[in-house]
């Protein structure tokens, strides 16, 4: 079973629905924790932020009455969504994924290598997304409280990529554009192209560049221990090859190094399941949904992807080395 | 190839630059429609002198002003302050579909709003008053005119048909000012009617339009009652000036660089050769004359230049349509030898399209040069780093 395949086959799908799916008569709802973006036309689904931020631009005391209920009720199936499909939502379901994703692809067919950031790095900019989180609901508080400008309502919004560039897949192009209303209009859908700009550069570098800043997948990974979907590891099976990380399009490290390490989905594990494809130990790794295991690392597997991928080479040198 | 260079870079600057980009739309003149009246440059504003058939403006006009949308407020003393808006005693209205609406006659622009006519700055209190004597003039005018206006305010039939074309009279409790709920998802058109009899000879009539849109949440049932009554003829406004919509899907907000049209009616018939002026919250005047089927057409461009500061450009501006009708005597309500005067005035808001404070060559040159700058930042970085390995 090569899970990529299928994985590309449901993004494609979810893409489709996500952005088209108004035409099919499709809803999803407006409560979906990805970024189908509310701004395209007959949208299939809506990501739950929009909503969210307007919900919180009011003022404290309305918080205690009607309008409390309904952010509860957002919040409420937002976080049902990430429990029930967790982070499966950023690495099978998510069109800035599929995007990226595709990208990705592109540079490998053009043999463009690869870079990734020191470990120094990485754990520097791994707070990114949880400060933009906490942006996400300080700054409409603000707003309903009249410490900030109205201008910056909706700042996510403005900020995201998804905004400027799902909408031209419906070939509206009226958000491919800076709004100069205000300064913080102004530097927001500047930010939100300059977005765009560095995601289409940046996937010819870096797999899944954004994810690592992406809000949505730190609200995610607040649901991580509760989630439905998990992965586990079987340290005593583990050799250390470090497949694991190098497969891993969100350079995680925890994957190959740490052996006492029972559920592996991390802060910024997308539920890619590509470290299960990758690991040439029987059982080592095992993806489950709810206690049921629905794909676990499997050695003849891995040889044989290994064979269809560089026809042979890779089953004679372990026949060899065992 | 010099050349085509140059004529591409003035291309682009004249669409990045949103300033530059509006400035050209000002070029093809101020609000233009009907018999076309020759534009004006857009340096400053001045009165408008058409040609004479088309008489300027009614002087005495009344006119129905948009106050207030959304949540309404309501002041109950006691209760705590809710809401950063209203102030202490004040409490949100469970209600949003509430409107407020209030017949004003204090002339237009109004007063406070839009700035001053003649120095554009944005509050009459931030200005000096003795550097504007027309203004001191303006307001005595008004002010003397207010007495018999307030009386007659209190006399208006005001009535709101909802889009099931059932038509409901509402009774203001303050003059003039009328509170009604939109609940249903369409068209809701406001009409406001006064009738005054001076002694001088001359019967007025009065009629005043507001078309208002409303994302209600109840479906229309489309029945059509037949009202025959004061300020009505046979289901619709004796003498109605309605705007025209070229679909029901259409939007209803008017936005600038729109062309927006207009049919006079008086009794149901077509007034042709009536003269239809539109006025800015800045003053800026326009004239149409209605033609055989008793239409007139306006194209809406912003009435002012883009400021340098960026702001205000997405605000809606109200513009205020008039048009008037001499009856002779002998017809039908100029009894008695007096003629009839028949004013009617529409308010539209106008809010600046997409284009004034949108710009999407600036999006794309930002995105253009992101992705050449980052990738020319990697490519030097990847061969300092192959230049390091091999030394």
């Amino acid at each position: 079973m090569n899970v990529q395949r299928i994985r590309l086959v449901v993004q494609f799908i979810s893409f489709v629905v996500l952005i088209y799916g108004g035409l099919f008569a499709i809803d999803l709802g407006n409560r979906l924790p990805t970024f189908a973006c509310s701004y395209v036309p007959d949208h299939g689904g809506g990501c739950f932020l929009v909503g969210f931020q307007h919900m919180l631009s009011r003022p404290l005391p309305e918080f205690l009455g009607e309008q409390g209920i309904r952010l509860l009720k957002a919040l409420g199936i937002a976080a049902l969504w990430a429990i029930v499909i967790n982070k499966a939502w950023c690495g099978w379901i998510c069109p800035i994924g599929l995007l990226q994703d595709l990208l990705t692809r592109l540079r490998t067919w053009l043999s463009i290598d690869m870079s990734r950031f020191s470990w120094v790095a990485r754990k520097r900019y791994k707070s990114v997304k949880y400060i933009l989180l906490a942006l996400l609901v300080l700054i409409p508080l603000g707003i309903g409280n009249g410490l900030i400008s109205r201008d910056w309502t909706a700042p996510y919004c403005q900020l995201c990529p998804a905004r400027p560039l799902l909408p031209l897949f419906r070939g509206d192009t009226t958000q491919f554009a800076i709004n100069f209303f205000s300064l913080p209009t102004m530097a927001l859908t500047g930010g939100a192209i300059v977005l765009v700009g560095l995601m289409f550069t940046t996937s010819f570098v870096k797999r899944r560049f954004l994810c690592s800043y992406c809000p949505m997948l730190a609200f995610l990974s607040l649901f991580d221990k509760v989630g439905l979907f998990s992965l586990k590891k079987d340290g005593s099976k583990c050799t250390r090859c470090g497949n694991c990380y190098r497969a891993c399009p969100m350079e995680i490290r925890e994957i190959e190094e740490e052996k006492g390490l029972k559920n592996l989905v991390t802060q910024d594990c997308i539920l890619c399941l590509r470290c299960v494809e990758a690991c040439p130990e029987n059982r080592a790794l095992e993806a489950q949904f709810a206690g049921f295991s629905f794909l676990k690392a499997d050695a003849e597997a891995f040889l044989a992807r290994q064979e269809a991928a560089t026809g042979g080479k890779a089953a004679a040198t372990k026949r060899r080395k065992k | 190839m010099k050349r085509i260079f140059l004529t591409l870079a003035i291309a682009l600057c004249a669409g990045v630059h949103p300033v530059l980009a509006v400035q050209e739309t000002h070029g093809a003149g101020a609000m233009t429609g009907g018999r076309d009246i020759a534009s004006r440059p857009m340096a400053r504003p001045v009165r408008h002198k058409g040609p004479r058939r088309c008489r300027p403006v009614a002087r005495d006009f009344y006119w129905l002003d948009f106050s207030r949308m959304g949540m309404g407020m309501q002041r109950t003393p006691g209760n705590d302050a809710h809401s950063t808006a209203g102030g202490q005693g004040a409490r949100l209205v469970v209600n949003r579909r509430m409107r407020i609406l209030r017949l004003r006659h204090d002339g237009f622009p109004p007063r406070n709003g839009g700035g001053c006519p003649t120095c554009g700055a944005r509050s009459h209190k931030a200005m000096d008053k003795r550097a504007h004597p027309s203004l001191e003039r303006r307001a005595m005018r008004r002010n003397r005119r207010q007495g018999k206006a307030d009386a007659l305010l209190g006399r208006a039939a005001i009535w709101l048909e909802t889009p099931d074309n059932l038509i409901h009279r509402i009774d203001p409790k303050k003059p003039g000012i009328m509170r009604f709920n939109a609940r249903m998802w369409g068209l809701h058109r406001i009409f406001a009617f006064l009738d005054s009899e001076t002694g001088d000879g001359l019967r007025r009539r009065y009629f005043a339009f507001y078309d208002m849109f409303s994302h209600g949440d109840e479906v229309s049932k489309k029945d059509r009652p037949m009202i025959e009554g004061n300020g009505y003829w046979k289901g619709e406004p004796e003498f109605f000036l309605r705007r025209l919509y070229e679909n029901d899907r259409a939007r209803f907000s008017a936005r600038t660089g729109e062309t927006v049209r207009f049919r006079l009616t008086l009794r149901g018939k077509p007034v042709k050769g009536a003269c239809l002026v539109m006025i800015t919250q800045k003053d800026w005047r326009k004239t149409a004359v209605t033609d055989e089927k008793g239409e007139a057409a306006f194209f809406l461009i912003k009435e002012s230049p883009t400021p340098s500061t960026w702001r205000g450009r997405r605000r809606a501006e109200k513009y205020l349509l008039i048009a008037s009708h001499m009856e002779p005597p002998g017809k039908a309500h100029a009894e008695n030898g007096t003629a009839v005067r028949y004013v009617a005035t529409a308010m539209l808001r106008v809010r600046p399209s997409r284009r004034e404070w949108e710009s999407k060559s600036t999006a794309f040159i930002l995105g253009s040069f992101t992705i050449v700058a980052a990738g020319a930042a990697i490519a030097i970085r990847r061969s300092r780093r192959r230049r390091k390995r091999t030394a």
